[in-house]
């Protein structure tokens, strides 16, 4: 009798306890049976054997594109010189005028070690500088 | 900086003298001549006689100021009075 007893509180608490499961964790909404056979399925299946090759062959490499080519070094645009009357004096337009020598903007070397060349005021204007000391000698 | 060697004795200026010129003096900007061809002294009849600094300003080729040094190398140069003016310029003065 006493065992008996046992038996059928073991068996009146399991429901319980399932119940109590099954209410504290919901089974996914999604599960279906498919998914169920995917999951079924022998771990020795290859997985190129699940997969339908569908890629396309792979061509020859294109040609590169050629580099964009820069165009040619210019001088600044600086408008043409400025129109006279031309004079020497404060606040008078100085005249164009050509030379021939050494252009030496950098400063950092004595000018005969540079080429020789024409250059004039107006070659002066297209180097950008905001201004120019312009010195005159004579030689005795 | 542009040095024109604008004479020789009053007459124009063969290349030989600007080089002696230039490492003489050990020059290191601009150093020019008039071109030899015009056998004139094109450069001294415009912008004037030796020992004149021109501060131009490039945008408009105005002379912003002009400084004599003196002929007899007495005095300061027009060069040491004229460095002071760009100077204050380039800083962005008036």
């Amino acid at each position: 009798m006493r065992t008996r007893s046992r038996l059928l509180s073991a068996l009146c608490a399991l429901p319980v306890a399932l119940a109590a499961c099954s209410t504290d964790v919901a089974p996914p909404s999604n599960t279906t049976p498919d998914a169920a056979a995917v999951d079924a399925l022998p771990a020795d299946v290859a997985l190129a054997d699940l997969v339908t090759p569908v890629d396309v062959a792979e061509g020859p490499d294109a040609a590169p594109k050629p580099d964009v080519v820069a165009p040619a070094d210019t001088a600044p645009t600086v408008g043409p010189y400025p129109a006279g009357p031309y004079g020497n004096r404060m606040g008078n337009v100085l005249a164009n005028l050509s030379w021939e020598g050494y252009t030496n903007l950098e400063g950092s070397t004595v000018s005969t070690t540079l080429p020789y060349g024409p250059t004039s005021m107006q070659a002066v204007r297209e180097t950008g500088r905001a201004f120019a000391l312009v010195h005159v000698s004579e030689f005795f | 900086m542009v040095e024109i060697l604008e004479s020789n004795t009053g007459g124009p200026v063969p290349r030989a003298q600007l080089d002696a010129w230039v490492n003489t003096y050990r020059i290191p900007v601009t150093a020019v001549i008039d071109p030899p061809d015009e056998r004139v002294t094109r450069t001294l009849m415009t912008y004037g006689v030796r020992e004149s600094l021109f501060v131009v300003d490039l945008r408009t080729m105005r002379i912003v100021n002009k400084y004599n040094g003196s002929v007899a190398g007495i005095g300061p140069s027009s060069i040491t009075q004229g460095v002071t003016r760009i100077l204050e310029l380039l800083a962005g003065g008036m």
